[in-house]
């Protein structure tokens, strides 16, 4: 702040930045008046919960609450990261993902330019809309409807591969298929909702370009390869941060609702592990400090991300 | 538009997009096939291709639920209720950042932002929702979720991406600040509107994990919740001898499904023309 | 445009009233004096309309609320309503968590039973079976008890006419008898025999544990122990006798005799009674054989007499098998009335009305041998498949009778002269099953409830090692079950089985030896 203008007599207000915010909110009123319970909601349903964060440092009791209960600095932190249970859930949230991203990445991308090429206008809605659906639906009704069709003896699938003289695959209890069961039926879930953006880019590019490359006698392939994949280029950076920064936020629903201890060691991740240990020993303390490590790890994760991708774009981020 | 000669590529194009169809829609298709059922056809067939029976018994033992019903309109009402009040003050949010010039709008956006990376936890937002004593109402599956900070970005990008339009339509009115963003932003922004509307319902329709921790009477438990105690009936460690049930549990558990997943398909048709726009111009930054 | 936007106004201030309005209805929360409020998971009967309960309400003056959550998630919204102090008086456990206790949540009740007015409860919380129970010669969890028709199989009786079997006598019967019935079937999909999902492997392969001479029972297979003559301590989860058993199971499973898909079932408690009922399982442990006959006409089923397979000698499970525990809180306004409600409930009058229904409305009287006569208009009135009586959520085992306190000097004597109810004219079998099933019960296991709250986190882990473990020897593929058990030997050492094990050691020096 500035020192000069501390003379007796000269109210706050009349400082020019004072000045300007004064009338800044009285030509807004109503504008400010609105935002006002956005505001008070987020203070009450978001900032309260992140101030009881301060449990995980702590030997929390209801009934000491977050003042009264025993300080105890890093401990929780620390047996959380000795405890092998921990751990193994910890590496694999991030193998998980890692899968999820590698593989589901380029999913809806390949979709977007195979429906492209489609020339019926018809077929290419009639798939369009269809291949949206699935993502609406939650992972409670999917896991549901898996199951099924995953089943080991009677699942549709593994009766489809015997039927066709292979074997069976144990997709939810071999601990080496497990994760890839995750990330396959996640991409059947999103892939068709991840190619909308695709869809659209590609519908914005001009077909002059097209026709030009046409004219020089390119193939369906040097047409894709030249044209429409440099065009995509900047929304699959936006795309790619976006799933990286939701990385630890999802998938929870899915697992826990098709995961089984026969593939625990490569399919519990932390908030399930802290699901599980709500039931049987719930030491609040440190299950929140499990909860703080996981968001510490989205949180870097996604500012990484949007950095990276900042200092290739041009300081353009999502936010 | 030139005729150009269908090749060996379109017809692989258009197979893979056919197979492609089917594996989208055959879970979908086999659990139909199952919710009507007996159960000799659900043992006797594997894939569920073709409905080999036709009765309605798995229905009838739903609806005969008592349950099941009030679990259907307790999640109409929290998805009517929650999803108008989460879109409406989404949008002042994101009316209010997407003006440039403001005073306090970094400020709030940061703010905002801050909830995106994180997050208190279960147990703080428990003990938060205890003390406001909300526990057991409705209303805590319904506030704590107002107002969701990817969408809100979304929207407010939306907006921005806006900003010359709705300044134009100001100057020309001399409008009002309600004026302005229910008469010129509101209809320019169908899309966005039905995206993050349609993005809202579906999580409050989908959701039962904070359902679970909040809800303790079982006559308000939403459907997503009820749904999945059908689905996950499991004991801890529990012996509580059944009572006669000669239902077969797989017909029921497909006929509750589907119970629970028409509303979205019979919704979504109506709004999914609105999300490539809507998507399109919320990702991208102004 | 005008109207459009007036309309939009209108609209968001009605919803928003009408959410404010919900709001007040929903969130208001002041309950009357005489307000007991039970927590039990799994609850689907109606607490305000419910006939039974509004006569129970009636007769004792107080109003009956549950708050329940589902099976599956039980624990964790107890743990959360426990640790929050939510206004509840009376919990249902199905673990004993000594942290309640150290932290004073739940309270201890030794002042509120008294001889005169809680003869049950009185009975039940002095007898020596439950002593273990008490915390520093308090008492602070009653027990919720059952028989044990929990550790024996069901077979279908008249399939096994149908194809000329007879009772199997050891395990290869078994299998045979299980491989015969699975060949019946002209889809071969007959689960022969059904194992629970995953996380609850531990009680459907009871009755194959007992043959291979494993005392166990299935709440405890970590606090089972066989003792040699020097008093050391043999955890039988590790033994010989139980490797054994886990490859024949195993053998079962790679024979397609076992439903391979039980992994990741997320356990249903009643799946097996399902498929009984389809026609779909001719053998299975089952949660009440009662129910079995009642899929469709000429349903006969019977209990697989316990046999000892070959070289092993066949036990006893361990334990009055029980059904959770029930605590009063530190919350609860009126723990006196708690107790009174929960004395009610086991005694006579309250046992009748509860199993029985309300005198003159679902039946009119019992005759001597404790059949009554149900009018089955009005019960189904209420009860369904999908709503389960009173007696389903504080009855349990003994849901149908009656355990006559007052006629004897012990609990345990008592307990095995419980009189047992049945409805006329559709009796559920149910005396048959406890009478025959009781005579198999064994003596309780001593280490049921050693207080062991410093090895909290051993035993989270421990159960893990248990329930992963135990899949993976079932699951194991041929050939690969001895790489199977040393794995997981090794995780039992690894997480501190043996420490655990030297606990009760001492435990046992210090009191039992």
């Amino acid at each position: 702040m500035e020192a000069a203008p501390k003379a007796i007599g000269i109210p706050m207000a009349q400082s020019p930045r004072m000045q300007k915010i004064i009338r800044d909110i009285r030509m807004n009123k109503l504008l400010y008046l609105l935002i006002l319970p956005p505001v008070i909601y987020v203070f009450v349903f978001h900032y309260i919960p992140m101030y009881g964060v301060v449990m995980a440092f702590e030997d929390f009791s209801f009934k000491l609450g977050y003042f009264g209960s025993d300080w105890v600095g890093l401990k929780h932190f620390q047996w959380l990261l000795e405890n092998p249970t921990f751990r193994n859930a910890f590496a694999n949230t991030l193998k998980i993902n890692l899968l999820r991203i590698i593989v589901g990445f380029p999913a809806p991308i390949i979709l977007a330019l195979i429906i492209n090429e489609v020339r019926h206008t018809l077929f290419k809605r009639a798939v369009q809309t269809l291949s949206y659906l699935p993502y609406f639906i939650s992972w409670v009704v999917l896991a549901g409807i898996f199951n099924d069709i995953l089943s080991r003896d009677y699942g549709a699938l593994n009766s489809f591969l015997v039927g066709l003289g292979l074997p069976r695959i144990d997709f939810l209890q071999n601990p080496t298929i497990f994760p890839w069961t995750l990330v396959l039926t996640e991409i059947w879930r999103t892939v068709g909702w991840g190619s909308i953006i695709y869809l659209a880019t590609i519908a914005s590019i001009s077909p002059t370009l097209y026709e030009a490359a046409e004219v020089d006698g390119a193939s369906r392939f040097q047409k894709i390869r030249h044209i429409t994949l440099p065009a995509l280029r900047s929304t699959m950076v936006i795309l790619l941060i976006i799933s990286v920064g939701n990385v630890l936020r999802v998938g929870f629903d899915q697992v826990f609702n098709l995961y089984n201890p026969l593939v625990y060691e490569t399919g519990d991740i932390i908030q399930t592990y802290i699901v599980r240990a709500y039931a049987s020993n719930p030491n609040f303390s440190r299950l929140t400090a499990a909860g703080l490590v996981q968001s510490l790890l989205g949180m870097i994760l996604l500012v990484v991300a949007n950095e990276a991708v900042k200092r290739t774009r041009d300081g353009e981020g999502i936010y | 538009m030139r005729k150009v000669p269908f090749t060996l590529t379109d017809i692989t194009i258009y197979g893979a997009l056919a197979l492609f169809c089917v594996l989208t829609i055959y879970p979908f298709w086999s659990i139909i096939v199952i919710s009507f059922s007996t159960p000799q056809a659900y043992y006797g067939s594997q894939f569920h291709l073709v409905p080999t029976s036709f009765v309605f018994d798995a229905y009838k033992f739903n609806f005969d639920n008592p349950q099941l019903l009030r679990s259907f309109a307790v999640s109409i009402f929290v998805t009517v209720v929650g999803t108008t009040n989460s879109l409406f003050w989404t949008m002042i949010t994101g009316f209010f950042l997407s003006k440039k010039g403001l005073a306090f709008t970094s400020i709030v956006f940061t703010l905002f932002l801050v909830t995106f990376f994180f997050d208190g936890g279960l147990i703080p937002n428990f003990i938060l929702i205890r003390q406001l004593g909300l526990r057991n109402s409705l209303l805590s599956i319904i506030l704590p979720f107002t107002i969701n900070p990817f969408f809100l970005i979304l929207m407010k990008n939306y907006f921005s991406n806006m900003t010359k339009e709705i300044e134009e339509a100001a100057i020309i009115d001399g409008a009002g600040t309600l004026t302005l963003l229910f008469r010129v932003v509101v209809p320019i922004s169908k899309p966005i509107i039905a995206t993050i509307g349609l993005f809202y319902a579906v999580h409050f329709w989908n959701d039962w994990f904070w359902p679970m921790i909040y809800l303790s009477d079982q006559k308000i438990f939403p459907l997503a919740l009820y749904l999945r105690n059908v689905i996950s009936h499991a004991t801890s460690l529990g012996v509580d001898p059944g009572v006669v049930n000669i239902q077969n549990p797989a017909t029921v558990r497909a006929a509750t499904i589907v119970i629970t997943i028409l509303p979205i398909i019979l919704v979504y048709p109506f709004l999914q023309r609105y999300f490539v726009h809507g998507l399109l111009l919320g990702s991208v930054k102004e | 445009m005008k109207t459009l936007f007036r309309t939009a106004i209108h609209t968001i201030i009605l919803l928003l009233s009408l959410l404010a309005l919900s709001g007040i209805a929903l969130a208001q929360d002041n309950p009357p004096p005489e307000q007991i409020i039970i927590f039990r998971g799994g609850v689907t009967l109606d607490d305000a309309s419910d006939p039974i309960i509004l006569e129970l309400e009636r007769r004792l003056n107080v109003d009956i609320v549950f708050k329940t959550a589902d099976w599956s998630e039980i624990n964790q919204v107890r743990n959360l309503d426990l640790g929050a102090g939510e206004d509840i008086d009376i919990y249902h456990h199905m673990d004993l968590n000594p942290q309640w206790i150290n932290d004073e949540v739940i309270i201890p009740l030794d002042d509120y039973i008294t001889p005169e007015d809680h003869p049950y409860l009185t009975a039940i919380t002095s007898s020596s079976t439950f002593a273990p129970l008490k915390r520093d010669g308090h008492i602070y969890y009653i027990p919720m008890i059952s028989h044990g028709w929990d550790w024996v199989f069901a077979v279908r009786k008249d399939w096994m006419g149908e194809l000329g079997l007879e009772m199997p006598t050891n395990e290869v019967e078994f299998r045979d008898l299980l491989q015969a019935f699975k060949d019946r079937d002209p889809d071969s999909r007959t689960v022969g025999w059904q194992i629970e999902g995953a996380a609850q492997v531990r009680r459907s392969i009871l009755p194959i544990l007992t043959t291979f001479g494993v005392p166990t029972s299935f709440y405890d297979p970590e606090r089972s122990f066989t003792i040699d003559d020097e008093g050391t301590l043999h955890p039988v989860a590790i033994g010989d006798n139980f490797r054994a058993a886990m490859q024949y199971i195993n053998g079962l499973y790679n024979d397609g005799l076992v439903d391979t898909d039980f992994p990741s079932m997320s356990s249903m408690p009643m799946l097996n009674e399902r498929y009984f009922q389809a026609g779909k399982a001719g053998v299975g442990w089952v949660q009440n054989p009662a129910n079995l006959q009642m899929a469709e006409e000429g349903v006969e089923w019977a209990f697989i007499p316990p046999f000892s397979a070959t070289g092993y000698e066949q036990t006893r499970a361990l334990g009055i098998a029980n059904n959770g525990y029930i605590s009063v809180s530190a919350t609860s306004d009126d723990p006196q009335k708690a107790v009174d409600v929960l004395e009610y409930l086991n005694s006579l009058e309250g046992r009748q009305l509860i199993v029985a229904g309300v005198q003159g409305v679902h039946y009119n009287s019992f005759d001597a041998n404790g059949n009554f006569d149900r009018n089955q208009e009005a019960w189904s009135a209420t009860y369904d498949s999908q709503t389960y009586p009173l007696y389903f959520y504080f009855g349990q085992g003994l849901m149908h009778g009656y355990i006559p306190v007052e006629k004897y000097d012990t609990f345990e004597e008592a307990l095995s002269h419980t009189e047992v109810w049945e409805p006329s004219p559709n009796p559920t079998g149910l005396r048959d099953v406890i009478q025959e099933s009781s005579r198999w019960v064994g003596a309780p296991n001593p280490f049921q409830f050693v207080d062991m709250s410093e090895y909290s986190d051993l035993l989270t882990e421990l159960n893990d090692v248990i329930v992963t473990g135990w899949t993976k020897l079932i699951s194991a593929e041929p050939g690969t079950f001895d790489a199977a058990w040393d794995e997981y030997i090794s995780e039992w050492e690894r997480v501190g089985g043996n420490d655990w094990v030297a606990n009760f050691q001492a435990y046992y020096d210090a009191n039992l030896r």
